[in-house]
């Protein structure tokens, strides 16, 4: 019942349950919120997995909400810095509480939009189209989060619109990244189920290997290698 | 049951605040962020971690890369105010030196806040992949833009406080931007390349 009232507080007025600044407000809101968007970016990772078999499904059921959460708390101490600086101060018992208000909205949207990404991606689609789709339904469900947070900062304040680009910029990059670390989500038909891939190059380096490919151009193969921190490690 | 009849869990004893909060009162005529505790530290602390956290990837890069934002906003500071101070009042212009010095300060202050709330991104990112250095450039050139609109903003509102000429503020605050944007850039070359 409490679960309940709180999911349809959280569809219907985020910017409401957002506004519950108090830290007890705080302390008692957040496992719920938690346990919404944890639950429902499961469910779509889920659906996001389901068309290579129960075993990526369920890998990617267990990835899908570190993808979610990952990012945008990575990102929140920028979004904290830019409103101070720009002389629009938020506290931060107000910035999480948005955030995971956010997130919970999003994971209940993403938990309807499961069956919609199912759907298609359990009808033999190519495999390249089904990681489009799925990234363009991850982006979907994840904007009204991004909205809630955004509209929990004050008005007002001088370079707002440069703070907003600096913060959505490395917000997309985030995204990508901790994707690309992630994957895969939705494997390759020929693949066997995988967990986790070895971290390899960046989003970018794969993006470049993959435009070059489109355009006929194998001439300059695109080989992964290790990076970031566990470069060094193994090289040991 | 209608869902406006269900018993919320939001019930407080105090009423929910505004969710839409107005912002701080218009900022001072002389600039003040900083003036407050502890913003000193969080600056400069926030743009060595900046430098710190891109050259993670390459573990024994990272103390070396991590005072290179610090020399370049140090070394704008050194080489770029002298000239706002003494072409401002060569110029004729208002505003005390003092509130200029005041408008650079709380500027590459709120920069450096900026660059501390982006370190976790950039440690990230230099974490699982090979773009902690470029990270690290951007990071540092965009903090570097932020800071300079800062200063434009500043000298135009303390010129207008002290009852200056606002056109003549705008175009010298442009100028000695674009002056400081150099000096930054070369200085930029020098210590992260």
């Amino acid at each position: 019942m409490s679960l309940f009232t709180l999911t349809t507080q959280v569809l219907r007025d985020p910017d409401a349950v957002a506004s519950s600044a108090a830290s007890a407000a705080l302390g008692r809101l957040a496992p719920p919120l938690l346990a919404l968007a944890v639950g429902g970016a499961a469910l779509f990772g889920l659906a996001a997995g389901a068309g290579n078999g129960p075993l990526q499904a369920t890998y990617a059921a267990i990835k899908m909400p570190v993808l979610f959460l990952l990012p945008p708390l990575v990102v929140l101490p920028l979004v904290h810095a830019f409103a101070e600086a720009c002389g629009a101060s938020v506290p931060w018992s107000r910035l999480s509480i948005a955030t995971l208000a956010g997130l919970a909205r999003s994971g209940l949207l993403a938990a309807a939009a499961a069956p919609v990404l199912w759907l298609p991606l359990s009808l033999d689609t190519d495999y390249h189209l089904a990681v489009l789709l799925f990234v363009a339904s991850f982006m979907t469900v994840l904007l009204p989060a991004l909205s809630t947070v955004a509209r929990a900062v004050p008005r007002g304040g001088t370079l707002r619109p440069m703070a907003l680009v600096g913060t959505a910029l490395t917000l997309g990059l985030l995204i990508a990244q901790t994707g690309w670390v992630l994957r895969p989500f939705v494997a390759r038909p020929t693949v066997a189920p995988t967990f986790l891939r070895a971290v390899e190059g960046d989003v970018f380096s794969a993006l470049g290997a993959t435009t070059r490919s489109a355009t006929g151009d194998y001439d300059d193969a695109w080989a992964p290698e290790s990076a970031g921190v566990w470069r060094e490690r193994r090289s040991e | 049951m209608p869902v406006a009849t269900l018993p919320s869990l939001l019930l407080t004893a105090e009423p929910p605040a505004d969710p839409h909060p107005a912002a701080d009162p218009p900022a001072a005529r002389t600039p003040d962020f900083h003036t407050r505790p502890w913003v000193h530290a969080r600056a400069i602390g926030g743009v060595a971690a900046l430098g710190l956290a891109a050259g993670l990837a390459g573990q024994t890069e990272a103390l070396a890369r991590a005072p290179a934002g610090l020399a370049v906003g140090a070394g704008v500071l050194l080489l770029a105010t002298p000239a706002l101070i003494v072409g401002h009042q060569f110029l004729g212009m208002k505003a005390a030196p003092a509130s200029l010095v005041a408008a650079v300060a709380d500027a590459f202050a709120r920069a450096g806040i900026v660059a501390l709330g982006g370190a976790p991104a950039v440690l990230w990112l230099a974490a699982t992949s090979e773009m902690g250095p470029t990270l690290g450039v951007l990071g540092l050139l965009g903090i570097g833009a932020f800071a300079l609109c800062r200063v434009i903003a500043n000298l135009y509102d303390v010129e207008r406080g002290a009852g200056g000429a606002i056109e003549g503020a705008t175009g010298f605050a442009l100028l000695w931007t674009g002056l400081a944007a150099l000096i930054g850039l070369r200085l930029l070359y020098t210590f992260a390349f």
